[in-house]
């Protein structure tokens, strides 16, 4: 098991997909959306935004759990609306299960960041809390589960995605 | 291209407050059962009320943000109707959010495109005017013609004397208009084009785009027969059939505007 994969794609300017799941799996599934959205792009000479994004992914998984193939992928979608300025993040199952929350985690240490969020997070959040918040649960992962993972981050605005420095 | 020189005319305005879009109807007549179109005898509503009112012979509701003029071979229309509506929906499943004007437009047209170039075809005989409202570009105006060109306009027409029409529009159009100058303008342009002197909604469709002033949303309204000729009567166009004028009922006040819907 490798601890430090880049497990976070940047999809197009305003979107990235973090993924977990069966290695082979992810990769391929992840790829598929990444060359499908650029399609979409090129066809319709317009981005398409986080909400209909979300739609699409979900529905693809949705559609290979009931294949003869399925994968098993589990993903984050985070991304910026430039149409309505607004930040959205989705989490989406292997089932085709999408949520729309304020905060989410998946993987292995999954409880130790949902309560730490849990306890910290609250509506006015801002910006650079926000960061501190996620340094925090990082640091909480590290702390209690006894496997060393390796963090990265971004984050993604009007601007773009960047990468976020977690320490 | 002759039969849609020949058709009624269409004719569209965009504003910043909505669109509005007015059709000439050229099946009409005494002995013409209104009750057996789509939506009987009271077509048009508003709203989720469009789409079961439905529209008449021109103006049709293609997904909840859209509303298409038709002007050619009717039955081509209608599959062309038919396609634009499996098209919208399809895209609402996928991606969750109603399709964007100017795709709907260059879908139709891709397949239009298609039945100019492979044999044994003969190519939609129809021209196409697109209203309406997506959250990227906001109020919008599109025109498609049977070869499948498509381009984007403030004002435009379709149909007999449409050159006529569009130089009235090229005159008349200002960049700030509101919504209540773009019905009046194109209402007033239609009345300039059309053969008969007094407009009424026995020879007229008219509908608007607009949005709910608290959700936002698009809303589509086909204008129903009484609606259109109160709004006639307001600007002096008409709005009283001719029927009624000639039966002497000293009709033509407003509380008489339902008795014109009869013809």
């Amino acid at each position: 098991m490798k601890s430090d994969e880049n497990k976070i794609r940047t999809l197009s300017p305003g979107l990235a997909l973090a993924f977990g799941g069966e290695p082979g799996d992810t990769n391929n599934f992840v790829d598929y959306v990444e060359r499908n959205l650029r399609l979409y792009q090129i066809r319709n000479n317009t981005e398409l935004l986080p909400a209909p994004a979300s739609a699409f992914i979900r529905k693809e998984l949705a559609n290979s759990i009931r294949s003869r193939s399925p994968y098993a992928v589990n993903l984050l979608l985070g991304g910026y609306d430039k149409v309505h300025s607004e930040a959205h993040l989705y989490s989406i199952d292997l089932y085709g299960t999408k949520a729309i929350l304020p905060y989410a985690a998946q993987g292995l240490g999954i409880y130790v960041a949902l309560s730490t969020m849990d306890k910290y997070w609250y509506p006015e959040i801002t910006r650079e809390e926000a960061e501190e918040l996620l340094r925090k649960c990082v640091a909480e992962v590290k702390l209690r589960l006894a496997y060393q993972f390796t963090f990265n981050a971004v984050v993604i605005d009007k601007d773009g995605v960047k990468d976020l420095p977690l320490l | 291209m002759e039969a849609i020189s020949m058709a009624g005319t269409v004719m569209a305005v965009l504003s910043k407050e909505g669109v509005v879009m007015v059709a000439e109807k050229k099946v009409t007549g005494k002995l013409l059962d209104l009750s057996l179109i789509a939506g009987g005898d009271n077509t048009g509503g508003e709203g989720i009320q469009a789409w079961t009112g439905g529209g008449g012979e021109k103006i049709f509701l293609l997904n909840n943000n859209i509303l298409a003029g038709v002007a050619g071979i009717t039955s081509d229309a209608n599959s062309l109707v038919n396609y634009a509506r499996n098209a919208a929906q399809r895209h609402l499943l996928t991606y969750d959010e109603e399709i964007p004007v100017e795709m709907l437009a260059k879908g139709l047209c891709d397949m239009k495109q298609g039945y100019t170039q492979f044999g044994g075809l003969r190519p939609f005989g129809v021209s196409l005017l697109y209203i309406g409202h997506d959250p990227l570009h906001g109020f919008q105006l599109y025109h498609s013609d049977p070869s499948g060109n498509y381009s984007g306009w403030k004002a435009t027409c379709i149909g007999a004397n449409s050159s006529n029409a569009q130089s009235l529009l090229k005159q008349d159009y200002k960049d700030d208009i509101t919504l209540e100058e773009a019905k009046a303008l194109a209402l007033k342009v239609m009345s300039k084009t059309m053969d008969s002197t007094k407009l009424g909604s026995e020879k007229l469709e008219f509908a608007t785009m607009t949005l709910h002033p608290t959700t936002h949303d698009p809303v589509a309204k086909i204008f129903r027969a009484a609606e259109l000729d109160e709004l006639l009567r307001k600007l002096e166009l008409g709005g009283t059939a001719d029927a009624e004028v000639v039966a002497g009922t000293g009709g033509g006040g407003a509380g008489d505007g339902n008795v014109a819907v009869s013809t």
